[in-house]
């Protein structure tokens, strides 16, 4: 129930004069956006709609308070399909600039910086999708030395950082390069089933890329020979896990990233299929067929397409037989 | 003589700096020596190749404000450059006394540029094109390819040689010796996974400015430069760009980054 004494005009009129906020009130309420948004998608709970008709109204407390003006990750899957062109993860900008003067804070975790070994190079600056890290002074051993430092108010914690960082030195809990490494099961190494003759591919896919429940079953018991595993953004996928994963049982790695546009933290499937054509080149180089290791989209629409991507690269690398190189160092890892 | 040249104006710069990285001969050994205003130059060596800009780069870490000048080669030149690029050092209080290479050298190194943008003595001797990548990608087939670098990677002693010697891997912590992916204490080394991630840490990323300090320490003779030289080239013809030629705000790898 909505106590009309409790509405604040005031509260409208804060979020109206930030930039990004002026176009609250254009809202229709049709719920387009809620329809479109990849966040509803896994907790049904957020509701963009609803967060700018309570803005609105004026509810103050009721909107700062609740965890959901923190969930929306700028994807802007919303925007190009809003009738009233109400680019809404602005609005949810103007919301949370209100609440953090308000003295709320973001909940849940955000990226960490090791100050001790960070180089300061910007790497992570230069790759954050929310402009969300800096190079500050910051305070180290008694002196000062610089170093990366995260707005948390910013930092949606998605972990592209840590997927550039050179020298280990920012990571997000949860997610960092041990876990994903142990999600994978690479270490010491993979074993996926018995058959000799049966390729061993190992699939990556982002969070939000699987929309039909058909293909989330399928990644639950995918056939055998394959594993499938989910990261907070194919971009979160660092060189380095698509090199081990070639030593370590492994004979293709796929990954599968959102279609181009769609990413859900903006440009990390851009990145990372960008990456997964350099490795391509190193592997050349070295010898190694480049298909062992693959990227492809699937698209908010490309319902039930996942089995068929998965086929498709078992069937490349099944092709390419198994990478038995230096079995006496396989033999050796495996120990 | 050439180092005669140097060492005067290794005399003349003196006066204004703290100090002046070279390499010094004593008793028949070369090390890398920090002359410092009033010293006898006479030890001061030109060669052999050595990647000084290291020397510099950790000194200055620990005392930023020190006015230094340094006795550099070509890509000793680049590699300060390409340090500033990352950031990792300011060239503003940086002196350079560039010299360039004998022609000899530069065969040896296989080097296009085997001079500084600023020479203080010398005369440049013409660039060598390296054959052996055009020999490298037109004769070997991808077998070829895959059981030669396994030959060459199987040769290695996991010293950290190249690591610890190339003036361009600056970081705190160094994610070959995170057991994450480099398992401590066993040999041989994971093939690919280690000497990928050199390879992406310093070349991939477009870093290498190819002094082939790296391939000077390998106790093995594996032949990394040749590994980087290929992915520079690529990298040049991606992005046109070659590490340390010139100070640039952000290297090419920040805008891919950035621009996902």
């Amino acid at each position: 129930m909505i106590k009309t004494e409790k509405l604040d005009q005031a509260f409208v009129g804060e979020i109206l004069a930030e930039p990004g906020g002026e176009h609250l009130l254009t809202c229709w309420s049709c719920g387009t956006c809620a329809a479109t948004c990849l966040v509803r998608r896994y907790d049904p709970a957020f509701n963009p709609r609803l967060i700018l008709h309570k803005a609105g109204l004026g509810m103050r407390e009721a909107v700062l308070s609740s965890a959901e003006i923190w969930q929306c990750s700028a994807c802007d899957a919303c925007y190009p399909r809003c009738p009233k062109k109400i680019h809404i993860s602005e609005v949810m900008k103007a919301i949370r600039a209100v609440a953090i003067r308000e003295g709320y804070e973001r909940p849940g975790v955000v990226a960490q910086v090791d100050v001790a070994s960070c180089i300061a190079c910007g790497l992570c600056v230069a790759a954050c999708p929310y402009e969300a890290i800096t190079l500050e002074m910051s305070a180290h051993n008694g002196t000062s030395k610089m170093a990366a430092q995260v707005n948390r108010d910013l930092c949606m914690a998605c972990g592209i950082c840590n997927s550039v960082c050179l020298s280990s030195s920012i990571t997000v809990e949860g997610h960092t390069d041990e876990r994903i490494n142990d999600d994978l099961g690479l270490s010491p190494r993979l074993q996926l089933g018995t058959a000799k003759d049966t390729a061993k591919v190992l699939v990556i896919t982002c969070n939000w890329c699987l929309h039909a429940l058909s293909d989330v079953s399928y990644a639950m018991h995918p056939p055998e020979g394959v594993k499938v595993v989910n990261v907070p953004c194919s971009g979160r996928v660092a060189a380095v896990f698509l090199a081990s994963a070639l030593q370590r049982g492994v004979d293709g790695v796929l990954v599968v990233g959102c279609k181009e546009g769609e990413c859900h933290y903006k440009q990390g499937n851009a990145l990372e299929r960008g990456r997964v054509a350099a490795v391509q080149d190193l592997l050349d180089l070295l010898g190694i067929e480049r298909s062992r290791v693959q990227f492809a989209w699937l698209g908010a629409l490309d319902r039930g397409q996942f089995p068929k991507l998965v086929e498709q690269a078992v069937h490349d690398v099944q092709a390419l037989g198994p990478l038995n190189w230096g079995s006496e160092e396989a033999r050796q890892d495996a120990r | 003589m050439l180092v005669d040249e140097i060492r005067s104006v290794v005399k003349d710069k003196l006066e204004g700096l703290d100090g002046v990285v070279a390499l010094a001969e004593e008793q028949g050994r070369i090390t890398p020596h920090l002359y410092t205003p009033g010293d006898d130059l006479s030890t001061l060596t030109l060669g052999p190749r050595y990647p000084l800009a290291l020397v510099l780069r950790d000194i200055l870490k620990r005392k930023p404000d020190l006015r230094l000048g340094i006795v550099a080669r070509g890509c000793q030149e680049r590699a300060l450059i390409e340090l500033a690029n990352w950031r990792q050092l300011s060239l503003d209080r940086v002196v350079v006394i560039g010299f360039p290479c004998s022609a000899e050298l530069a065969a040896e190194c296989r080097c296009a540029l085997p001079y500084p943008n600023e020479i203080a003595a010398g005369e440049k001797v013409e660039g060598v094109q390296d054959r052996l990548l055009e020999e490298f990608r037109a004769a070997k087939s991808r077998e070829e390819r895959l059981a030669f670098w396994q030959r060459q990677f199987a040769k290695c002693i996991k010293c950290y040689g190249c690591r610890t010697i190339c003036p361009l891997c600056f970081c705190e912590k160094c994610a070959m010796e995170q057991e994450t992916w480099v398992t401590r204490g066993r040999l041989p080394v994971p093939f690919p996974a280690f000497h990928v991630i050199k390879a992406i840490h310093t070349a991939g990323m477009g870093k290498c400015v190819g002094c082939h300090a790296c391939e000077d320490a390998c106790p093995a003779n594996i032949p990394l430069s040749l590994l980087y030289a290929l992915l520079r080239q690529d990298l040049r013809s991606l992005f046109g760009y070659d590490a340390g030629l010139q100070r640039v705000g952000k290297p090419p790898v920040f805008k891919i980054t950035e621009e996902g």
